[in-house]
């Protein structure tokens, strides 16, 4: 599928406007050919994942409704009615009014540094885990994918505590050392798969050639993987952007807070004006959305990749 | 210059496709890592298990209690809710979603043109922010202002609005909604991976026997997605019991701490209650059940690495 059509299809209306008229139209030019499920078979599953879609949708579409009208028109015609008059206000109301733009910068900074750090310490460390071998590899490889199962609520008093002692309170910086080392397991989970690929007779040819370790990592291995490189740095992209409790717990205040904060200082600030709650969740899903249906074939090629190889 | 090099090593095999390498080199690519893993990781999990068996508040002298926290977390009631409640969390995040995500994966096999949009439909969610889930939905279900209750009005049945986070019986339900509308699109597109990696001959020939839609789903779908379950229910159950923000955001717990998961006790018991020692047990006793997930998966995903 290209890129284009990846974009147009997704967009959330379509399903429901467009699918009706399909499984008829659908079934009727695959009935000629042998061995096919019957129509009425086809028509039925798509029926019901219509259905089904229309109802995932639902919310999607209500937040997006909700914010490009007036929030009186809102509480006059409730909100599970479609918007008559439109206003960007909301969107500039939740901007200024939510202080936005600030947790905006807050969590590019640690976006921009913790993705490209956190997969270079992952690389580092998961290619002598795939490519080499040495006493004690396997336990210490376990002891950094488990690290999967622990859950961030139990270390955020003690991470509390040890970036206190850093002096890191107040800033935004404080996230960045237990964010890298949240995410090291996955990484190193995906990035030793992808390493399982690069043949052992590359790097041996390399290594005949004088190649050292770090070279043979940096010019050889790194540049066979960059496909499995792009789909984890979405993932970790996304992960990082949306990261809550240790961000709740180690942020002491607004001029440091990460838009998931921001998005919780919101709920708290607007209250039950949803027309401005709304655009601000909007604005602040806006990035990974747009990264969503941009690069979604790396996301889910990841995802599945990541999870699925051993 | 390749080939004079070359020459006297290459007929030297390469044992079992691996290198034994100096300390030295090994360390310099593995210490980065490990050091920022063990020190905010690690360290602090093994922190919060000593804490675990104080009395500790925060502040001044820690005193060892011994296994006291532990008893408080099996005895005390609103503990027991959260461990409860988690308990039907991680079971409903398992089947429900997974159910979904394999069916959905089975209707979109064949492909055709709507695989991409629904696909990507169902897969959006798990891009948000699970607080900006929390705050969509948990105006979907408020009770005067919510999109739920005005939708039930307006399409006659009026009958069935309710406070819907409001009582102890619905509020669990529906914080649930919420989280499996975030968790379908995970599994549906592992299943689809797993769906397009079954040999499309196993289809053919099923279909050559006369085989139906649920035949092929039994007999060929099914058997070739084994793995993929594993995977599935692992990683399900380790992101459900890892459940905060959805009900830190929604119910807080309430009411009346009728919708407390371990996590949020926890969070409770430590940042608004200063009891960090008994908060500590209580993190433990979600983090051992997260290891007893993560230790049998991920031995389980490396078993064919001999050491």
């Amino acid at each position: 599928m290209t890129a284009g059509s990846t974009v147009r299809a997704a967009s959330p209306a379509d399903p429901i406007t467009l699918t009706p008229a399909v499984p008829a139209r659908k079934t009727a030019r695959r009935r000629r050919q042998p061995g096919r499920p019957a129509v009425s078979q086809r028509l039925v599953v798509g029926l019901i994942v219509l259905a089904g879609c229309i109802v995932f949708a639902t919310p999607l579409l209500l937040v997006l409704f909700t914010s490009i009208q007036p929030e009186t028109q809102v509480i006059t015609n409730g909100p599970a009615s479609l918007p008559h008059h439109f206003t960007m206000g909301n969107f500039s109301a939740a901007w200024t009014g939510g202080a936005l733009g600030r947790y905006y910068r807050n969590s590019l900074l640690i976006l921009v540094v913790k993705v490209p750090v956190g997969i270079v310490l992952s690389s580092l460390a998961a290619y002598p885990l795939s490519k080499m071998r040495f006493r004690g590899r396997k336990t210490i490889l376990v002891c950094l994918l488990v690290g999967l199962g622990v859950p961030q609520v139990v270390t955020l008093y003690p991470l509390l505590e040890l970036s206190k002692d850093v002096g890191l309170s107040g800033s935004v910086w404080i996230l960045l050392l237990p964010y890298l080392a949240f995410g090291m397991p996955f990484e190193i989970f995906v990035m030793r798969g992808a390493f399982a690929s690069v043949p052992e007779e590359v790097l041996e040819a390399a290594r005949i050639d004088g190649a050292g370790e770090f070279r043979i990592w940096a010019r050889v291995c790194m540049p066979m993987v960059l496909a499995p490189l792009a789909s984890l740095a979405i993932l970790d992209g996304v992960a990082t952007w949306n990261e809550f409790v240790i961000a709740l717990a180690l942020l002491s205040n607004q001029s440091s807070d990460t838009l998931p904060i921001g998005i919780s200082n919101l709920q708290g600030q607007f209250g039950v004006n949803f027309a401005q709650l709304s655009a601000g969740v909007l604005i602040a899903v806006a990035p990974m959305v747009l990264l969503f249906f941009v690069a979604r074939r790396y996301l889910v090629r990841g995802v599945a990749a990541g999870a699925l190889k051993g | 210059m390749t080939t004079t090099i070359s020459l006297p090593t290459a007929p030297r095999p390469a044992r079992r496709g691996r290198r034994r390498f100096r300390g030295r080199t090994l360390l310099a690519f593995l210490a980065p890592g490990l050091i920022v893993y063990t020190i905010f990781l690690v360290w602090p999990m093994v922190e919060s298990l000593w804490y675990s068996f104080t009395s500790w508040s925060g502040a001044g002298p820690k005193h060892y209690v011994g296994l006291s926290n532990y008893e408080t977390v099996f005895t005390n009631s609103t503990a027991l809710t959260a461990l409860r409640n988690t308990a039907i969390w991680a079971a409903v995040m398992v089947v429900v979603p997974a159910a979904i995500g394999l069916l959905l994966a089975n209707a979109l096999r064949g492909g055709g043109r709507w695989k991409g949009a629904v696909q990507a439909l169902i897969y959006l969610p798990t891009v948000l922010p699970m607080i900006g889930v929390a705050v969509i939905w948990g105006w979907i279900y408020d009770p005067d202002l919510g999109f739920l209750n005005d939708f039930l009005g307006k399409v006659g049945l009026k009958s069935l609005e309710i406070t819907w986070l409001g009582s102890t019986t619905s509020a669990i339900p529906s914080l649930m909604v919420a989280g499996v509308w975030v968790s379908v699109g995970f599994p549906m597109v592992l299943y689809l991976a797993g769906i397009q990696s079954i040999a499309p001959e196993l289809y053919e020939a099923a279909r050559v026997d006369g085989g139906g839609r649920w035949h092929l789903f039994r007999h060929v779908t099914l058997p070739g997605l084994r793995q993929t379950h594993a995977i599935v229910v692992a990683l399900e159950l380790i992101g459900a019991l890892q459940v905060f923000a959805i009900v830190y955001a929604i119910t807080a717990g309430g009411p009346g701490n009728s919708t407390q998961v371990l996590g949020t006790w926890m969070y409770a018991n430590i940042f608004s209650f200063h009891r960090v020692g008994y908060g500590s047990a209580v993190g433990w006793v979600l983090a051992a059940l997260g290891l007893a997930v993560a230790i049998p998966y991920v031995l389980w995903m490396t078993r064919d690495d001999k050491s």
